[in-house]
């Protein structure tokens, strides 16, 4: 297991980017780069990158120690179903779904565990007043 | 070709599809320049709406210029369509389709006539 990421959240609403990527044509890049610009903290979560836009990166969702408020997805919704127990230990309040990323499955198991599901855009939410 | 009667920008959101869709439907298109599917959506939209014949007009609102217009119909995902029709939504749907889809979702959801041959 890698070394849990340690540091700590220094505003609300700590947000978790599963599916994180370097590329900035990537929305995922550009949902880490906008939540960066509007004082989020973020954390990157990616298997195999140490570092994305400047940010230490999570190689699992596990890894993270702080309390997380969002967790936005840019999985695929096929990849999903395995990571429900470890979202559930996450304990986000809220989880986005991003386009292609729904999975009714998913979003029914999270939902049942109090956790908010929203199927959403992220980059239109923050960039529209509704993050 | 577009028509530029029936294929508009949006700038005055209340005046170019709430008050303009008691004259005729108005469907507009939320979409922003940084959203692949909304830019390859765009262009269908565009050449349906040419070749409606004035049966409803097509207005496109950038949701980067208008995010209050955006929050207030509560769309968080793109490309999104509204069809208004006396100042109200009377159809909508989030993501790019095809034409024909796009042909079949006009044609269950404009008032009046059928379009499809």
């Amino acid at each position: 297991m890698s070394a849990p990421i340690s540091h700590a959240p220094e505003r609300f609403r700590a947000v978790a980017v599963l599916g994180a990527n370097p590329n900035p044509e990537r929305y995922s890049n550009m949902a880490i780069v906008l939540l960066k610009e509007m004082g989020f903290p973020v954390v990157p979560v990616h298997p195999a990158l140490p570092e994305i836009e400047g940010l230490t990166v999570a190689k699992r969702l596990g890894d993270i120690e702080h309390d997380i408020h969002t967790l936005t997805l840019y999985v695929g919704a096929k990849h999903l179903p395995p990571l429900v127990d470890e979202i559930l230990r996450m304990r986000p309040q809220r989880v986005i779904f991003n386009p292609g990323t729904e999975n009714t499955g998913v979003i029914e198991a999270l939902r049942q565990s109090g956790i908010e599901c929203v199927e959403g855009c992220t980059l239109v939410m923050l960039k529209t007043g509704q993050f | 070709m577009n028509n530029p009667i029936n294929n508009h920008d949006v700038q005055d959101f209340e005046k170019q599809v709430l008050a303009r869709s008691h004259e005729i439907p108005v469907l507009c298109d939320f979409w922003a320049p940084w959203c692949g599917p909304c830019v390859m959506f765009g262009p269908l939209l565009e050449k349906v709406a040419a070749e409606a014949g004035g049966r409803w007009e097509l207005a496109k609102l950038d949701t980067e210029e208008h995010p209050a217009i955006v929050g207030r119909f509560g769309i968080s995902g793109i490309p999104a369509i509204k069809l208004f029709h006396m100042g109200a939504v009377i159809a909508e749907s989030i993501g790019a389709m095809g034409e024909r889809d796009l042909r079949v979702w006009l044609d269950a959801n404009l008032p009046g006539d059928k379009i499809l041959p």
